[in-house]
């Protein structure tokens, strides 16, 4: 196996939360061909983390890694992923997050961490270059993520640090709880921020001083110069830092793809969405904006709200999520109260999606009449209540009365009130939906077949919202459908593509949005093979990277089958969303037909050589990827199910 | 010199840090660079700060030997200028 000292840190951090000892790794054992990031990550916790072993046991591991290309001037090359078992599925949970801290920790010089075990009372990780310490976090524990971050650093007394952390919601085990990076950038779904506070793991402080290396140091400059003035001429990257994600919410309304009150409908009605758009944030709230490191197209914006009832919040991010999940599920139609929620969200640690799905299926259950005032603890539940929802989302935080059920997700919160409540529970594999999937085929496939249970941030594709050229479509991907939202024929193919894609840039550590995820003039394969050889030396090709990130997909599909069991009958979409076409809006009467969702199975299992029943990875297909080592996963997953 | 002619249009990618590294040793650091940007999310603008003479840093040099300063080449916002002045 090729060695590099070039482009990866060179060292894996071990540490055990039973013992408070740790040990270090070469990187080398893993490279290339599990790139980093998170190849390394799943590939560490399908080898080491038993089928058996639950979410929240001292026995789970949680990894961390800064992708391969972390530490240079990629693009967009900021990027950490998170993986560990998902406190909903059990499944992969998976999360990636940009910010300033990967980038610190490999100049710290560790490409990843691996956390096992569980501390008995409250700490925190400090990394200081080659020091490494396990303090007491005592103090600290109960605290608010900004307010964490300001106590760590007031007691190290140092301000250049980087800190990622749980909030509240972490520490009380709610599902939704999410991670924080560097205050304001979210690790968010498969409760990952649970998993750290089930450890007693309140924060990791990252110090990093020394530097990455480069094997081609000038070629790879020369490159990043060429990549960089290309993106920062490309009109999406105009609009995002102009107007962040939020910018993508009109092209998803007008093709009908926002949820509007729990997927009564995927429309946003325009007399409500024009209050919500992404002129009115930018317009009337927008004070600043920031970037990753190494990222010429900034995304993140700061918003500032000076007058009303929350007036002097600052909110330091607002996505496309926001509006969709508060503006569109819940329907609050005040950008100030969507403000408030997303900061608040940030400050309890909970991960936006997870818990604005919830409580949307709670205000549906409402109006519905299955649960009154006698479950909610006294509360009423309206759409576009935004009071109630900002109490709910404290009251799932402290998992108090109602919220120790909303605490749960939609599945075993409706599992619980029982009463056909779960005709409510929009889930995949347990974790709620939370994207509107019935207009656009390939987005809604790509969503639904997600290993980390649901999620846009796999095979999911992009090309519908952005209505691509059946032109630019056959040269791309050998089919012609790719902007075509609602024909079911060939997305199979594309959203193959972009779970390889998807694999890669995790892996790298390189962002989505400078990839070529968002459009063709991204950072592409051949892009990305070039700069992993200049900078590692390690000579590689896009068949080869491409190859590369089709092995790290097959792993995660393999920690699933072997953790959770799922099988075909998990990728089929809510059977509502099956049966109950979209009620207004450009797209209104599209929804998923079943005869051509199980087509598009089908071929989708073909392409990647999976058998079409269980939709498991083939003996076959292992062997050419070079797991055949794990064929025993496919053999115990047998027995066990 | 480096001026920092619009330090409002800052959005602390650090791309001038790991640049200017890049000049000096042909690796990346945020630490060993002649500049220091100081941007907070919840402060608008950064501070930035530029050394001439080694000080724990290396001192900048106007990236001698490059076609043209990194730090303001590879800036995506303009933050940056290159004026003459006592310290070149």
């Amino acid at each position: 196996m090729s060695r590099s000292k070039y482009g990866y840190a060179g060292k894996i951090l071990r540490i055990n939360l039973n013992t408070k000892k740790y040990v270090v790794e070469p990187t080398s054992n893993y490279i290339p061909k599990y790139l980093g990031g998170r190849g390394i990550n799943q590939w560490v916790l399908l080898k080491e983390l038993k089928p058996w072993v639950t979410p929240f046991e001292p026995a789970s591991i949680i990894c961390f890694g800064a992708g391969a290309l972390v530490g240079t001037l990629v693009p967009g090359a900021a990027r950490l992923n998170v993986d560990s078992k998902n406190a909903f599925t059990t499944g992969i949970g998976s999360g990636n997050a940009g910010g300033w801290f990967a980038s610190e920790l490999k100049y710290a010089g560790y490409d990843n961490i691996i956390i096992h075990g569980k501390s008995k009372e409250p700490v925190y990780l400090w990394i200081e270059d080659d020091k490494v310490s396990i303090k007491p976090a005592g103090e600290i524990w109960g605290k608010r993520t900004a307010e964490t971050e300001q106590m760590i650093k007031e007691e190290l007394g140092k301000s250049d640090i980087q800190v990622l952390c749980i909030g509240p919601a972490g520490e009380n085990i709610v599902k939704q709880a999410c991670i924080v990076v560097s205050g304001s950038r979210i690790v968010g779904r498969c409760g990952l921020g649970a998993i750290m506070g089930s450890k007693n793991l309140k924060a990791i402080v990252v110090r990093g001083t020394g530097f990455i290396s480069l094997k081609h140091p000038n070629e790879f400059m020369d490159l990043v110069g060429l990549v960089s003035q290309r993106l920062v001429e490309l009109e999406g990257a105009k609009g995002r830092k102009k107007f962040g994600t939020l910018i993508a919410s009109p092209l998803f309304n007008e093709l009908s793809a926002l949820p509007y009150k729990n997927y009564q409908d995927d429309f946003i009605p325009n007399e409500n969405y024009n209050k919500i758009s992404h002129e009115v944030f930018h317009n009337l709230y927008e004070i600043d904006r920031y970037s990753c490191t190494a990222c010429p197209t900034p995304c993140a914006h700061v918003y500032y709200i000076n007058s009303g009832p929350y007036a002097g919040t600052k909110c330091l991010k607002a996505e496309a999520n926001s509006v969709w999940n508060f503006g569109g599920k819940l329907a609050i139609d005040d950008p100030s109260a969507i403000l408030k929620a997303q900061e608040e969200c940030c400050q309890l640690g909970l991960d936006i999606d997870n818990a604005s799905a919830v409580i949307a299926w709670a205000v549906d259950c409402f109006q519905e009449g299955i649960i009154n005032r006698n479950d909610t603890d006294g509360l009423v539940l309206n759409w576009g209540d935004y009071g109630v929802v900002l109490n709910l989302l404290k009251k799932m935080t402290y998992r108090e009365g109602f919220g120790n059920i909303l605490a749960e997700g939609s599945q075993k919160a409706s599992q619980l009130i029982g009463k056909e409540s779960e005709k409510y529970a929009f889930h995949i594999k347990g974790q709620d939906l939370i994207e509107a999937i019935r207009s656009m085929k390939g987005w809604a496939l790509g969503i639904i077949v997600s290993p980390r249970g649901g999620a846009h941030t796999r095979g999911a594709l992009a090309t519908e919202s952005r209505r691509y050229t059946s032109e630019k479509s056959q040269e791309l991907f050998g089919v012609k459908t790719a902007g075509d939202a609602r024909v079911y024929i060939g997305k199979p193919t594309i959203v193959c593509y972009f779970e390889y894609v998807h694999s890669l840039l995790d892996s790298l550590g390189v962002c989505f949005f400078t990839g070529n995820w968002n459009t063709p003039e991204g950072i592409n394969p051949t892009e990305l093979a070039k700069f992993y050889t200049l900078a590692t030396g390690i000579d590689t090709s896009e068949v080869e990277l491409m190859r590369a990130g089709e092995r790290i997909h097959n792993i995660e599909k393999l920690f699933n089958v072997y953790h959770a069991g799922f099988t075909r009958k998990d990728d089929y979409p809510p059977k509502r969303l099956m049966e109950e076409p979209i009620k207004s809006g450009p797209l209104k009467g599209e929804l998923l037909n079943r005869k051509d969702w199980d087509k598009m199975l089908d071929e989708y299992y073909n392409i990647h050589r999976w058998e079409k029943d269980s939709s498991w990875p083939t003996r076959e297909k292992l062997e050419e990827l070079d797991l055949e080592e794990c064929a025993h996963v496919l053999e115990q997953a047998k027995r066990l199910n | 010199m480096i001026i920092v002619e619009n330090p409002n249009a800052c959005t602390g990618c650090s791309i001038c840090e790991m640049a200017c590294s890049f000049h000096h040793f042909r690796k990346y650091s945020k630490n060993k660079s002649s500049i220091k940007v100081n941007k907070s999310i919840f402060n608008k603008g950064a501070l930035i700060n530029i050394v001439y003479k080694k000080q724990g840093r290396p001192g900048c040099d106007f990236c001698k030997g490059e076609k043209s300063p990194l730090c303001i080449l590879f800036c995506p916002e303009n933050v940056l200028q290159q004026r003459s002045g006592e310290n070149e």
